[in-house]
């Protein structure tokens, strides 16, 4: 991988048919203000690795990641990303908040490319691991935000993913979940699959991951073993902190 | 999944083939839409026959024509504008309303446009049948060549899936086109002969109204065969295809030029 990212933002005026003609018209264009997101990232992920992306704000994290789950198109550089792809980037994204846990599983196994008598066996498995108890057959409005990261979890580690995609997912979890995420997170692993976390927990990073990418504005300021990575980007905080 | 890498068309194509997902959030769209009416899908028959008797009655009455024709005629007439309308204005929003899951998961816009496009297919039917039903009660006789009707009704599926998709590519770029399609739609619904006949227009140098409007083609080739049992002229049907043609092209230009980049506007 060697890429880069840069996308246009829009306002809400841009976005009119009447500021397209305005522009037409009076030959007056204000240049689009175009955002560099990510700047020549180079690096590459193989089986079995855990990878923690850190960074500020900001930073790219996300839209790295929203890069290597086919989201987001990069404009310059090469990607190749091989294997299915679960992702669990933004947890009520997705969710139809009128029907029921059990039919939001149903739902998302078909986004995911199932066929409708594949879901019929997968749901059970989701359903125990999530332990949701009644609420499963619950509409999901009525979920606490603890809910939701299980239900969500559960259906991104169950699909059997080849790589798995996190963005800050594990904060509204209580701790007998937590823990149940990263056993679940270690058996993947093991299984030679590859996982790719972003966090701003650095003790989850350091502990659980083999390898740390540490961004910045869009740069890739560091590719090594976590426990260096995490060492360097609190310095870097606690520098700025200061300033 | 890997496979999406592709171009916009080839994951176009691989949206349309996704066909449980479609089809299940089509038959969730139509669920939400009537949960908790009592009559649920019902009030799109009674919503038709409503019309279709209410109105053909009377302008029947106006127009001196036998009510057992314009009965019918009325009543497809409204279930094929409505048809159009609503696919289309719904249309040019069918990707921006989509973000909640593009931006989560690869999913092809097609999936949107082809559930979006259906659903308003399942109501155009129910009152296509129930108008139907209603004209054969008041004695209008089927025939053989009443299955033309379904080769309109073919055509005016393709047409309109085509045209949703050029639409809901620019809709997301361009938020104010549903209101321009909103304003367009309402002019062309005075100048088709949706509730009136087309004699009424004829040889007053209004000719052009008719001849070179896709709906009102669309509305002979699947009016005619029901009312007459016969295929509408050639004509309309070889202008449609040369419409379809066009709409084809843009329909390809829209996803290969703007499928790319639509992801930022959402």
């Amino acid at each position: 991988m060697d890429i880069g990212l840069e996308y246009p933002l829009f306002d809400a005026a841009d976005r009119s048919i009447k500021h397209l003609i305005q522009r037409l018209l009076k030959g007056k264009s204000k240049p689009t203000n175009v955002h560099r997101a990510l700047k020549n990232i180079s690096a590459s992920m193989r089986d079995g690795e855990r990878i923690g992306i850190v960074g500020l704000n900001g930073a790219g994290k996300s839209t790295l990641l929203k890069v290597i789950a086919g989201i987001y198109p990069i404009s310059s550089g090469k990607l190749s990303v091989e294997g299915n792809i679960s992702t669990l980037l933004d947890l009520a994204v997705g969710m139809d908040l009128e029907r029921t846990g059990r039919e939001n599983i149903v739902a998302r196994l078909y986004i995911m490319g199932y066929r409708h008598r594949e879901t019929a066996q997968m749901v059970a498995p989701i359903v125990e691991f999530a332990e949701l108890g009644d609420f499963i057959d619950q509409p999901v409005r009525t979920y606490s935000s603890g809910m939701f990261v299980r239900l969500a979890f559960s259906i991104a580690v169950s699909v059997d993913p080849e790589i798995l995609i996190l963005d800050e997912f594990l904060g509204a979890g209580d701790a007998a979940f937590f823990s149940k995420a990263q056993a679940a997170m270690d058996d993947l692993t093991q299984k030679g699959k590859l996982l790719i976390v972003a966090s701003h927990s650095m003790p989850l990073v350091e502990q659980k991951c083999t390898r740390a990418l540490w961004l910045n504005e869009g740069t890739l300021m560091m590719d090594d073993e976590p426990r260096l990575v995490v060492k360097e980007y609190l310095e870097f905080c606690a520098a700025g902190a200061h300033k | 999944m890997s496979s999406f890498s592709g171009s916009q068309l080839q994951s176009f194509w691989v949206g349309l083939k996704m066909t449980d997902l479609w089809l299940y959030f089509a038959k969730n769209s139509v669920q939400s839409r009537f949960r908790r009416s009592f009559l649920g899908l019902g009030w799109i028959v009674l919503n038709s026959l409503a019309f279709a008797l209410g109105a053909g009655y009377l302008w029947a009455q106006i127009f001196q024509i036998e009510a057992r024709e314009f009965v019918p005629y009325i009543g497809l007439g409204f279930a094929i504008w409505g048809f159009v309308a609503a696919s289309l204005t719904d249309g040019c929003d069918v990707i921006f309303a989509s973000s909640s899951f593009t931006k989560q998961i690869r999913i092809p816009y097609s999936v949107f446009i082809t559930q979006s496009v259906l659903v308003h297919f399942i109501y155009f039917f129910i009152a296509f049948l129930s108008t139907l039903i209603a004209s054969y009660i008041l004695g209008l006789a089927p025939t053989l060549g009443s299955l033309w009707a379904l080769v309109g009704i073919l055509i005016m599926f393709t047409m309109s899936f085509l045209t949703v998709t050029t639409l809901s590519y620019l809709g997301a770029r361009f938020r104010d086109l549903s209101h321009a399609i909103g304003s367009i739609l309402q002019i062309l619904f005075v100048m088709t002969p949706v509730i009136y006949p087309a004699e009424v227009i004829s040889g007053r140098n209004l000719d052009w109204i008719v001849n070179f409007n896709p709906v009102n083609s669309l509305l002979e080739v699947i009016r005619t065969p029901v009312i007459h049992g016969t295929p509408a002229e050639l004509y309309h049907y070889s202008f449609l295809a040369c419409i379809t043609v066009i709409l084809l092209l843009t329909a390809m230009c829209s996803s290969a030029v703007l499928g790319r980049r639509i992801i930022f506007w959402l």
